[in-house]
């Protein structure tokens, strides 16, 4: 049975998380995992009310508003694109003190679009800049050595 | 424990030791018009920096913004103090947690066990290598890069990870992670005469928008070596035990290396390895996504708002995919064709 979509409000783990949106496209960096994320379409929108301070209601609403798909689709979609973005350490629900519910501004004139999915492009390739480093380790007073397996 | 500010007094009070029994001339550059002096100690230390900031102006008197000590252990025979922090408190990347706060940036490079700090208030710092000849490739192409890159941040000239060719008269800057081709564009587009500003960091002045240069060095693969054989003698090769090879731009192509260039494009080269190496407009984001997460992933904590210029930046020139093809050599007429199309032509006299 779909779950009817929260009033939670989210919002981003800054300062590790660091996100910048052009043209519609949202780029996604967690500084902390070394992993990033891109977003475009209704996914890039989805990101932006979130930051906005959106609630998961306020979130499926605005989707349903610009693209064609039943609520229930479009309802469990915001709830699985929400869970991803808390797994991979995105977002986190907001304090009851912060920020301001979002003011949703009006559907766009043009047609409605067909929906799909909501989801992000996850990139992996340079956590190794963040990880310890493999061959060495700090000896006992605080200096680097050898790893004695390598 | 000593606070990162006591522990910063004494280790400079080191290096006055290391200077006393082991004097060395000092060198000043300007860094994107900020001058900085880099004190030596010992005879190991300037020979493997001078090279790489060869290229960048002198200033005139005056003293300097930023005055940076080194010296290694071996040649002078001065120690650094004992660590005043455990295992735990070295994160990624050799950054120690306890001693980088608002003001000190402190980083132990792992495969030499140099430490360098800053202060980020008072505009000093040090380096101390116990032994100039275990140096890293990455530590010998782009020295003193956590120090620099902590330095210039708050001056709204964060250092990026990419490159940039061109001339004075306009230049692009070619983004992506590791691999994906930027070396190979630059050290072609190097030996068909256009200039460099550099092959992997960079100041970027986003205003300009224009980049400044730090290093005067590309790091070489096997692959690199065998394509410009002209950057990398076999000689030198053979005594180098790193996987990568450092070739000191500013020595073997001095008329290559130029202090800034004002960006008219950003390309994004990947490697298609067959067919003809061509340009494919992208989006802002897209351009975004190549330059950012490396260029934030290795700034640290001094990457603050430095993903807001970025995007400013790929927001404000055109952006392209550069495949890269069979012919290296088709690269650099396909940037001049793209420098010709966006900023009149780069190549000046001058450039080889």
């Amino acid at each position: 049975m779909p779950t009817m979509p929260t009033a939670t409000r989210y919002v981003v783990r800054s300062p590790a998380v660091v996100h910048e949106t052009i043209d519609g496209d949202a780029v996604i960096i967690n500084l902390e995992s070394g992993t990033y994320f891109s977003a475009e379409g209704a996914s890039a929108i989805a990101w932006q009310r979130i930051v906005g301070g959106a609630s998961e209601a306020d979130l499926a609403s605005a989707i349903g508003e610009r693209y064609e798909g039943g609520a229930a689709e479009i309802g469990a979609a915001v709830a699985q694109f929400i869970a991803q973005l808390s797994q991979d350490g995105l977002i986190r629900p907001a304090e009851p003190a912060e920020g301001t519910p979002a003011t949703l501004p009006s559907p766009p004139p043009e047609a409605k679009a067909t929906f799909k999915e909501l989801s992000l492009r996850t990139f992996t390739d340079l956590q190794e800049l963040l990880l310890l480093d493999p061959i060495h380790d700090v000896d006992e007073v605080g200096w680097p050595a050898r790893l004695p397996s390598r | 424990m000593p606070s990162p500010n006591e522990f910063f007094v004494a280790a400079r009070a080191r290096f006055a030791a290391a200077a006393a029994n082991a004097p060395d001339a000092a060198i000043d550059v300007l860094m994107a018009g900020h001058h900085v002096r880099l004190n030596f100690a010992g005879t190991a230390m300037r020979p493997l920096l001078e090279p790489v900031f060869r290229h960048l102006p002198h200033p005139g008197t005056g003293a300097a913004a930023l005055t940076i000590d080194l010296w290694d252990a071996r040649t002078t025979g001065v120690d650094l103090l004992p660590p005043s922090w455990g295992s735990a408190d070295i994160g990624a990347r050799g950054f120690v947690r306890s001693f980088c706060d608002e003001r000190f940036t402190t980083r132990l490079e792992m495969e030499s066990g140099a430490l360098s700090m800053i202060d980020g208030h008072g505009g000093a710092a040090f380096q101390c290598t116990p032994d100039a000849a275990r140096l890293p490739h990455w530590e010998r192409a782009h020295p003193l890069s956590t120090v620099l890159g902590r330095w210039f941040r708050p001056l709204d000239l964060p250092m990026v990870h990419a490159a940039a060719i061109g001339g004075p008269g306009g230049a692009v800057l070619l983004v992506g992670r590791g691999g994906t081709g930027k070396s190979t564009c630059t050290l072609a587009c190097v030996e068909a005469g256009l200039q460099t500003a550099g092959d992997d960091y960079l100041l970027l002045d986003a205003a300009g928008p224009t980049v400044h240069s730090l290093f005067g060095s590309a790091t070489l693969h096997a692959e690199h070596r065998r394509r410009f054989p002209g950057l990398m003698p076999d000689a030198e090769a053979r005594a180098t035990a790193d996987e990568k090879f450092v070739s000191l731009l500013s020595v073997r192509r001095p008329t290559a290396m130029i202090a800034a260039l004002p960006l008219v494009a950003i390309l994004a080269p990947r490697v298609v390895g067959h067919g003809p190496c061509r340009l494919r407009p992208i989006s802002p984001a897209a351009a975004l996504l190549a330059l950012a997460p490396s260029t934030l992933l290795q700034l640290g904590r001094a990457g603050d708002g430095v993903l807001a210029q970025l995007a400013a930046l790929c927001r404000r020139l055109p952006c392209h995919a550069l495949e890269l093809g069979a012919d290296v050599a088709e690269i650099p007429v396909v940037v001049e064709a793209l420098l010709g199309r966006y900023a009149g032509g780069a190549r000046q006299a001058g450039a080889r």
